[in-house]
């Protein structure tokens, strides 16, 4: 992960070698509204990278264009260096890119345990024919499949609450539970969308470790949040948006001082002009 | 919710006493009461595959049963068809009764993953009214394409399915009881197949659909995938619903598209338990057998009365069906030593 960090110093235009998510002049207007407007910016392997903005700045649309829930109405998305516009979240996610939702987003009717399994399909490969007849290799895969899914609700610290139906769990659980979901896909890369929404200081600091943790088995994170104490202490790199633009990029103590960053989170509009 | 899985037992027991019944109780009458309840009950498993597991709520679910009716009839009786283009007219020779009743199951399973081809582009309400035309339209066919399917007059003489037995030689399915067994032999035949899908890999993709589409696409399910896979199986056993219905009635008339049954079907699995693999079982019992029951105690308007009555009372005290309300009293109990039953009792 460090060598990670030292690497996100240098000058953004030049690729970087390790390099695992790539927008390029990606622009997205909405009904005349113009929410992303050619944002360009990389993400390097290992990273737990912040996209940041006021309300409206187009960070949740950044995410759809990325994952696939919108097709960017200009620009291009790489992942790997593949080309991903316009693939549908399904194809993405097949990919290595999963991310999770601003909103809770459970199989609420579902117990935590069958949430994690569901959320395990690309980790799979049965299909009618084999789960109708049910033989070896179908177990073996069953078996595995429930393997990894107590590993995972392990992780994510939802074990004793395996048999509960998911709507029943309390919010800060669900949002757990949303993000074991999203890690069950095996993902290279996690999108969480504003993971901490709505949950209590202790539990916000016990998801940063989480997050930590996720970061450190190798997956690279991209987050949108709007926590500050928890944007600036957990980053490895910032990625700041207003009104669809990208007005910074660096570190957070870099992002802590920069003016333009300052006016978009203080200031009036009136000074837009000049950024 | 699956009550059947932890218990293999109960599952075996209920069988076993079904299949003893024809000993135990040799009522023709009764028999043949049972046994036409039962092809519904499978037309109600098959239509609990799409409603119940992926959340499609198909309005036009008897257009599988007829096709297969009419497939499966039409194929064992043969027919020649003059169709336009064609020099000769096309003739089709009788089938063995097995193979035209295949034939059935897999026209009808053909149609299933045409409707969802073209229906799944379109969700909810959209999809429901697709359904219900479908079924409006392969009605107007069998009312009006008279060559192929003489129209109101009806198909008939249907052969009966046949049993080929070492020593007795092929007998046909004929008496009540043996039509009796063989119904029971298909709607368990069926259930085993959608608890076999369900319980799976495949099975699970289409419960995240029903559940959260949208969460169901970022964890890389393909959704038209999983959800014609669901139409093509439901098509399909509810296909070979309708071909036992053709070869233990032996006549088939454009009636077997009529809109009411695809309502009956409906009715047993919301009343049993959606995306409960017992609940069309439970539903089908139930309202198959109680107008029996009631038939000459009651006049049919009271009856039909009374079902409403008694649909409602059902859904108001129970919202989600009979069976997820009798598991979940079942489940209250036993709380804390759950995870490790419950991962023992999966690993079978």
């Amino acid at each position: 992960m460090n060598h990670a960090t030292q690497a996100a110093v240098q000058a953004p235009p030049a690729p970087l070698a390790d390099e695992v998510l790539r927008l390029e002049d990606v622009t997205m207007r909405i009904a005349g509204l113009t929410a992303v407007d050619s944002l360009s910016f990389g993400v390097s392997a290992g990273q737990i990278v912040s996209l940041i903005g006021p309300n409206g700045a187009g960070k949740t649309t950044t995410f759809n264009v990325i994952s696939g829930y919108m097709r960017a109405t200009d620009g291009r998305v790489r992942l790997f260096g593949e080309d991903i516009t316009g693939l549908s979240p399904d194809r993405i996610a097949q990919r290595g890119l999963v991310r999770s939702f601003q909103r809770t987003s459970v199989f609420a009717g579902c117990t935590v345990f069958d949430n994690i399994l569901t959320g395990l399909h690309l980790r799979g490969s049965v299909g009618v024919l084999q789960a109708l007849l049910r033989g070896r290799a179908f177990r073996a895969e069953e078996e595995r499949l429930r393997a990894e899914a107590r590993e995972i609700l392990a992780f994510v610290g939802l074990s004793g609450r395996a048999d509960e139906i998911a709507s029943g769990l309390s919010y800060g659980e669900q949002r757990l539970l949303g993000v074991g979901l999203a890690l069950a896909a095996k993902p290279r890369v996690l999108l969480l969308d504003e993971p901490a929404a709505g949950l209590n200081p202790s539990e916000t600091e016990s998801f940063k470790a989480m997050v930590r943790r996720i970061c450190d088995t190798g997956v690279t994170i991209v987050l949108v949040e709007h926590d500050m104490h928890m944007v600036m202490s957990i980053s490895d790199h910032i990625v700041v948006l207003n009104h669809g633009r990208l007005i910074a990029t660096g570190g957070p103590r870099a992002i802590q001082q920069n003016p333009d960053v300052i006016r978009a989170y203080l200031g009036a509009g009136i000074d837009r002009a000049k950024a | 919710m699956n009550a059947l899985r932890s218990s293999p037992l109960l599952f075996a027991a209920c069988v076993l006493a079904l299949a003893l019944l024809p000993v135990l109780w040799p009522d023709p009458y009764m028999l043949s009461v049972v046994a036409s309840a039962g092809i519904f009950i499978i037309a109600a498993i098959s239509l609990n595959l799409l409603l119940g597991f992926t959340g499609q709520l198909s309005l036009g679910h008897v257009a599988f049963f007829g096709i297969g009716a009419y497939t499966s009839a039409l194929l064992s009786l043969g027919f020649d068809l003059e169709l336009p283009g064609l020099a000769q007219a096309l003739v089709v020779t009788p089938k063995p009764v097995w193979v035209a009743f295949g034939g059935g199951i897999f026209v009808a399973g053909l149609f299933g993953w045409l409707i969802g081809k073209l229906a799944f582009r379109v969700r909810g309400a959209y999809f429901v009214i697709v359904t219900i035309s479908f079924a409006q339209v392969m009605r107007m066919v069998a009312i009006n394409w008279v060559d192929l399917t003489e129209g109101p007059m009806a198909l008939n003489n249907i052969p009966p399915l046949t049993l080929w037995l070492p020593g007795a030689g092929t007998i046909d399915l004929v008496s009540k009881s043996s039509a009796y067994w063989l119904v029971l032999a298909v709607a368990v035949v069926s259930y085993l197949l959608v608890a076999a899908l369900v319980h799976s890999r495949v099975g699970r993709a289409m419960v995240a659909l029903r559940e959260n589409e949208t969460l169901a696409r970022s964890i890389g399910v393909t959704v038209t995938d999983y959800l014609r896979i669901a139409a093509i199986g439901a098509a399909a056993i509810g296909g070979a619903a309708g071909g036992l219905y053709a070869h233990t009635v032996r006549i088939i008339d454009p009636d077997v598209f009529m809109f009411m049954f695809t309502i009956t079907m409906v009715i047993m699995v919301i009343v049993g338990g959606k995306g409960t693999l017992a609940g069309p079982v439970v539903g089908g019992l139930l309202f198959g057998l109680v107008p029996e029951l009631l038939r000459g105690r009651l006049t049919p308007e009271v009856q039909w009365m009374l079902y409403g009555v008694l649909m409602i009372v059902i859904l108001v005290f129970m919202p989600r069906g009979i069976v997820p309300a009798l598991t979940r009293r079942r489940k209250a109990r036993p709380a804390v030593v759950q995870p490790v039953a419950r991962m023992a009792g999966d690993t079978r």
